[in-house]
């Protein structure tokens, strides 16, 4: 075993942390009432909204959704950029106890298509609170799948969620 | 007092950063060449590292969760005898009944565990030693921590220690290796002591 001192640190050796941190806000709701704009590209799918969705809790306030369709809608090149977004979206579902909302997430999600870093991370966040999702597993059967058929180490990188 | 363990991280500002559970209520994430250099200066040593044993994706998921760990700005005790508590992965820490803590080395199996990757068993036998670690410890939680703390974890003396060396050298055997058990995880940790050496 070799353990390395800093001298040796450089960018190739670390697992970049990419995406700022995202400040929750309500948008304009002008923004609300435009129509939705899709934005075609890419293999013909749509990739883009431009109006963001606000969602009211019960007995919350509103919270800015649009990690989700940012989510949705993201592919392997640019789904580091949104880990923490993501990650922090889920956890304030969590907190919020919105579990019909996270399951209507994890359907939503294109396992096929869908950065392979969202995927897990959406997987692993949601992890200790499986049992109250209901959609929690299929979703994760889907990716374990998805994995699979695009030739990721499904059984590792899911370890322990399945089984 | 030994040797200390954490996280190794890099954020996307570009800073290498280091997450650990320094004491009671102090969990820190340093900046990594600055705590090297205190370190080195107060007590002759370095700060070493080793990859995750998770695979390159997964790493690249867990560097994004542990940056979200401080944002609710957890209390974590320092305790003996971890149970009761948990961490998960929404950043909030579960405590356990009065004295029950993490340790350096149970706060890394916490945060990995709550994240679905368990990388120690819990069959750690005590061993003579412990107890008087336990003790200093003790000594070192005074005008540190609460009185009803300090009586609890006494109370905790001689409970199985999982040392940072041994969960250190869990983590970083391949995952499929994932939860070591104690003697596995001793021989791992007789390696890591000594390349520190």
């Amino acid at each position: 075993m070799t353990l390395w001192d800093l001298s040796y640190l450089d960018n190739s050796e670390f697992d970049w942390l990419s995406g700022g941190v995202p400040v929750l806000n309500i948008r304009d709701d002008r923004e609300l009432r435009a129509p939705p704009r899709t934005v075609a590209g890419g293999h013909g799918r749509k990739v883009g909204y431009r109006f963001h969705l606000v969602t009211a809790m019960p007995g919350s306030a509103a919270v800015d959704s649009r990690w989700m369709f940012d989510a949705i809608a993201s592919d392997d090149a640019n789904g580091r950029a949104r880990l923490v977004p993501t990650i922090q979206g889920i956890n304030s579902l969590i907190a919020l106890e919105a579990y019909s909302r996270l399951d209507a997430f994890f359907d939503s999600m294109p396992a096929s298509t869908a950065s392979r870093h969202l995927l897990l991370a959406v997987a692993r966040s949601s992890f200790p609170v499986r049992i109250k999702l209901s959609r929690w597993q299929p979703f994760v059967l889907r990716v374990r799948d998805a994995f699979e058929a695009r030739g990721l180490d499904a059984a590792a990188l899911l370890k322990g969620l399945l089984g | 007092m030994g040797r200390h363990a954490g996280f190794l991280y890099r954020r996307d500002d570009g800073s290498v950063r280091v997450l650990h559970l320094a004491f009671h209520h102090s969990l820190r994430d340093d900046q990594a060449d600055q705590w090297d250099a205190t370190i080195r200066a107060r007590f002759g040593a370095d700060l070493r590292w080793a990859d995750l044993g998770l695979p390159d994706d997964s790493r690249v998921v867990f560097a994004a969760h542990l940056s979200q760990l401080l944002l609710g700005n957890p209390q974590i005790p320092y305790g003996l005898d971890a149970g009761g508590t948990a961490f998960t992965p929404d950043g909030r820490f579960v405590r356990g009944p009065v004295g029950k803590g993490l340790t350096c080395a149970t706060f890394i199996a916490a945060v990995l565990a709550g994240y679905g990757h368990p990388v120690v068993m819990d069959n750690w036998q005590p061993r003579p030693e412990d107890q008087a670690w336990g003790e200093q410890i003790l000594a070192m939680l005074e005008g540190r921590a609460s009185q009803e703390h300090i009586d609890a974890v006494r109370a905790d003396i001689g409970a199985s220690r999982y040392r940072p060396e041994e969960v250190v050298g869990a983590a970083v055997s391949p995952l499929p290796e994932w939860p070591l058990s104690f003697p596995d995880a001793i021989a791992l940790a007789e390696q890591i002591v000594q390349e520190l050496a």
